[in-house]
């Protein structure tokens, strides 16, 4: 009984190291792909932050006037007001 | 036999003894020691900086952001030749072609050339391709809005140790909070010394710094610096400065000054100029301080609205003092809605008579006259009140009509702030929220200073003051269709023991609409020369700022 069970651990720690092997040899160029990614992640993020950088500059406010200005608004002299509402609905 | 063994025992345990002694010698108390010595056998410490918080105004847009930038650092040894190195590094980076000398001279394996560099001009350098030039990210601020509410931010800058700082604004004010902390980590070097660029072990992560939700509006600010500076230029003033406030909340819309700086390149402009007057210069408000007075005594009691005035047929004597109204008319038996309608200054010493100097400062104090308003910015100047013993009759009496006592534009701002929230004198401030670094948004609520006068005073003076911009000197420029309440200010400017004759401060303190008010608005020039009155240069731009508010608050006239 005994024999067996030792028989069954030796069999089994010899498919795990097998095993072992196996993956470490899939895995063994992932980091190459691993460091590409995260090269790739920190140039998309340098990208964004200047996307972000040039979106900022384009709504801000001083720049809109300005584009405003050069495409011929100027300011309102007199605003319309409704002086009483409107009904809704006449009977 | 049994003593052998004992004895070999107890050489053995003494034996055991001593190496656990040293291990615990080694391990314990030089452990840190020996540590920090292995570390640098194959390493050195370095920082990691975190990202400084961002400051955005009420609609969540950046008005100071960060910005991908770069430090560029040089490898001496690897540098082959040098002279075409430093060439290049000048004319790229703009460097000093001295400075960039003594840095590729050095015996060192490492040596920072130029901080904060452009990403494109980074680009540029990376294409030549120049050995022994490496770069390393890092951030500076960016203003998308340019050199918008300047002031107000202040400015980031270095410390003693060449950390980021920030300097004047809410940079200042809140710098703790904005720069976060920062980490450390490992440079692991080779067998040569050299550092292992992509081996970098960090210890302790950096914090990025938290970030702030202004009260700001950004619209309300663009128009208040666009009518200001206009102002400025047509009146022909030296400077001049506009604060625009919710007095329900105590939240600055906007605050704005003239002439300014460039948070970006803040080191092209003189010193003087980072201070934000608003908060930090001091003056005599002139008339605009009346309601404060007028208000203290309806509330008192002293004074009615009807009450009617004895001494105001001619000028007053008081300590030795000839006081004269400001255009030398007189009115007999005026009232005292009359008072604040023709900004009579012998209507108010009559009213600082009635008062008295102990209620006078305790209303004052109330007021927050004389103290910190707590607002959430760098250089909040206190402009202390004489000690009660210094109070002459004539103090009391100039003080009536804003000469002889100085304030700040924010102090004033907020005291006629509380007569626009139903006598309720709210803390002014700036940031409305703060961002954590995970995200979490933490509210600053509104908080109530005091409560100067009773909502029924308030109301009374509130009509006083709509009188005024109705009947008084600025009527001209007045919206027609909207209830504002007002108060112009024309004040001399003491210098050297005497009252300037040549120039004055001019102002216009107001709020808008009367009834219920969304802002209350302070705006003030320096020596104005197209004129020396606040009627006609002030006030005419505190009207223009009114009405663009209307209009962009969707406030339809509908009243006088």
């Amino acid at each position: 009984m005994h024999k067996l069970v030792l028989k069954i651990l030796i069999i089994t720690a010899l498919f795990l190291a097998a095993g072992r092997v196996v993956v470490s040899n899939a895995i063994s160029t992932s980091g190459v792909a691993l460091g590409r990614i995260n090269e790739e992640v920190a140039v998309l993020k340098t990208k964004n932050d200047s996307l972000k950088e040039e979106l900022f500059s384009k709504a801000s406010l001083e720049n809109i006037a300005s584009e405003a200005g050069k495409l011929g608004f100027t300011d309102k002299k007199e605003s319309y007001v409704l002086t009483s509402p409107l009904p809704v609905a006449l009977r | 036999m049994t003593g052998r063994f004992n004895f070999t025992l107890l050489f053995l345990l003494s034996l055991f003894a001593v190496i656990l002694l040293k291990l615990f010698y080694w391990q314990v108390v030089k452990g840190q020691e020996l540590f920090e010595l292995g570390l640098s056998q194959y390493g050195t410490t370095i920082t990691l900086n975190p990202l400084r918080g961002e400051i955005r105004t009420s609609d969540n847009f950046p008005i100071a952001a960060n910005k991908t930038s770069y430090l560029v650092y040089a490898n001496p040894k690897l540098v082959k030749d040098k002279e075409k190195t430093i060439k290049i590094l000048s004319e790229t980076l703009k460097v000093n072609i001295a400075s960039a000398s003594a840095s590729l001279n050095k015996d060192l394996f490492w040596v920072p050339i130029a901080h904060k560099v452009d990403t494109k001009v980074k680009d540029n350098l990376e294409r030549l391709q120049v050995l022994g030039i490496g770069f390393e990210k890092e951030y500076s601020r960016f203003y998308p809005e340019a050199s918008m509410a300047a002031h107000l931010l202040g400015f980031v800058g270095k410390d003693e140790n060449g950390r980021d700082k920030g300097y004047f604004g809410v940079e200042g004010y809140y710098d703790r909070l904005l720069r976060g902390k920062e980490g450390v980590a490992v440079q692991v070097h080779d067998a040569f010394g050299k550092p292992i660029l992509s081996k970098i072990n960090p210890r302790t992560p950096q914090i990025n710094g938290s970030s702030l939700i202004l009260s700001i509006q950004r619209p309300v600010q663009f128009l208040v610096e666009k009518r200001l500076k206009e102002g400025i230029e047509k009146y022909g003033a030296t400077s001049g400065m506009a604060g625009v406030m919710d007095p329900k909340t105590g939240n600055i819309l906007a605050l704005a000054s003239f002439p300014s700086f460039d948070p970006k390149n803040y080191q092209d402009f003189s010193a003087d100029l980072f201070k934000n007057p608003f908060v930090s210069n001091r003056y005599e408000p002139g008339s605009t301080f009346k309601p404060v007075v007028m208000s203290s005594a309806l509330d008192s009691g002293a004074v009615k609205a009807d009450t009617k005035c004895p001494v105001c047929s001619g000028p007053v004597e008081v300590g030795g003092f000839e006081i004269r109204t400001w255009n030398n008319k007189y009115y007999k038996d005026t009232n005292m809605v009359e008072v604040i309608q023709h900004s009579d200054n012998t209507g108010m010493v009559y009213i600082s008579q009635k008062l008295g100097v102990d209620k006078m400062l305790s209303y004052f104090e109330k007021f927050g006259v004389g103290g910190a308003t707590g607002i959430d910015l760098q250089g909040e100047s206190v402009p202390t009140l004489k000690p009660r013993n210094s109070w002459y009759k004539a103090d009391l009496a100039t003080a009536s009509f804003g000469q002889g006592i100085s304030v700040t534009a924010i102090e004033l701002l907020d005291a006629i702030g509380a007569i626009a929230n139903q006598g309720k004198r709210m803390e002014p401030h700036i940031v409305s929220a703060i961002e954590t670094k995970d995200g979490k948004v933490i509210k600053v609520e509104p908080k109530t200073l005091s409560s100067p006068v009773s909502p029924k005073t308030a109301k009374i003076m509130t009509e006083m003051m709509v009188n005024a911009v109705n009947k008084g000197e600025a009527s001209w420029t007045r919206l027609k269709g909207y209830r504002v309440a007002g108060k112009t200010g024309t004040a001399s400017i003491p210098i050297q023991g005497h009252y300037d004759p040549n120039s004055t401060i001019t102002s216009f303190v107001g709020f808008g609409p009367a009834d219920d008010p969304k802002f209350v608005m302070l705006v003030v020039l320096n020596k104005p020369t197209t004129s020396i009155y606040g009627s006609e240069t002030a006030a005419p731009i505190f009207f223009q700022i009114a009405k663009d508010l209307f209009n962009l608050y969707n406030i339809a006239p509908g009243g006088e």
